[in-house]
């Protein structure tokens, strides 16, 4: 899984009291810190590198200018990727796109070759590999019928790794919700993957 | 193999439920698993297809390089310290600024001594007839013009060439 950095939330909190009382250049931490995991997530949303890049340095500014409204009871990270990701989700209305995902490009150039490197499975062998590409590819398609929003906080749950709380408050929805969107993506996958079954 | 145990084995969305709690918590594995190797194997490819569709969505950010990453780092604190307030930006601009607003307003002063009386005097009434129509920004304006035409004409008021550098 994608690994995830963290910070002690005490330094953290010191960090931005010290920032508002005009310690700009402490911020530079949170930067550091941060700006992989935004650009990434941001990237999951608009899947375009230079809009993503756009939307962390969007999302730090914007973090920055409002650090006086920041609650010292949440941490800087949830708070700073709920702020990315509703830039995203307004850029991507001006773009009157209703889906958050596009289709994955490397489903049309799907070759085999790329992903079975990465694979740290014990027994390489040519029938394993096949099995692999077919699980990903079944995968990719039943995921790829998720509605945007069941898609949106399956990513943030599985390959995000954030915990329910994490989304609910990057998303502004209470976690019964998200428990239950995630159940229902979960269900509708499942369906999916048994209409494969042979 | 055991024929109890292959009539159990795990369907496809089964495994996935395991790769993929729906719960959104770990789940406890089922005893099978630990009976059937092709079933234990089987979860384990589901989690990895799992990881790498995940991984794949985001190659292009998780292909860059360090180097890349502290120049996007670089790009947005340049932007942050752009948007900082000026005072805490440079605080010697903001006094410079009020300095400079002083000298202005000491050129455009009326007590001012000497030769700017001299030098106006041949506008003074020209600026009487002028001034019934003007606001009194615009009269303030034509004071500084005029001390400037002052100077220009050689006027030596070293206060004057101060407050110039000053600026």
């Amino acid at each position: 899984m994608i690994a995830r950095e963290t910070a002690a939330p005490a330094d953290e909190a010191r960090l931005i009291r010290e920032i508002r009382s005009g310690k700009t250049e402490l911020f530079e931490y949170f930067v550091r810190q941060y700006q992989k995991k935004i650009t990434r997530v941001a990237y999951r949303f608009l899947r375009d590198g230079g809009e993503a890049d756009c939307a962390a340095q969007e999302s730090f500014l914007r973090a920055y200018q409002s650090l006086d409204s920041f609650r010292e009871g949440s941490t800087f990270e949830t708070w700073l990727t709920r702020i990315c990701i509703n830039w995203c989700k307004d850029r991507l209305k001006r773009r009157r796109l209703v889906l958050y995902f596009h289709q994955s490009p490397s489903r049309d150039e799907e070759s085999g070759e790329g992903p079975q490197e990465w694979a740290p499975h014990p027994d390489p062998s040519p029938e394993r590999r096949a099995a692999g590409r077919e699980i990903r590819e079944r995968l990719r398609t039943a995921i790829g019928a998720l509605s945007p929003r069941q898609r949106a906080i399956f990513t943030m749950k599985h390959f995000e790794e954030m915990s329910i709380p994490e989304i609910a408050e990057v998303t502004g929805l209470d976690s019964g919700t998200i428990k239950s969107h995630l159940f229902r993506a979960a269900q509708k996958i499942r369906g999916r993957l048994g209409d494969f079954q042979s | 193999m055991d024929r109890t145990v292959s009539d159990k084995h795990l369907t496809d969305a089964e495994l996935f439920s395991l790769a993929a709690p729906a719960s959104g918590e770990p789940e406890a594995l089922p005893r099978h698993l630990s009976e059937c190797q092709a079933c234990s194997r089987a979860l384990q490819e589901w989690q990895t297809a799992l990881r790498q569709i995940g991984e794949e969505e985001v190659e292009e950010i998780e292909r860059r390089t360090p180097q890349q990453w502290r120049e996007a780092e670089g790009a947005t604190m340049a932007a942050i310290r752009r948007s900082a307030p000026r005072a805490r930006r440079n605080p010697w601009r903001w006094a410079v600024g009020i300095a400079a607003s002083l000298a202005i307003l000491a050129l455009a002063m009326p007590w001012r001594q000497a030769p700017a009386p001299v030098a106006s005097s041949a506008s003074t009434v020209e600026t009487a007839a002028d001034d019934s129509g003007l606001s009194p920004a615009d009269r303030d304006d034509d004071a500084l013009l005029r001390e400037a035409a002052y100077l220009a004409r050689g006027g030596d008021d070293s206060s004057d060439l101060a407050m110039e550098e000053s600026l």
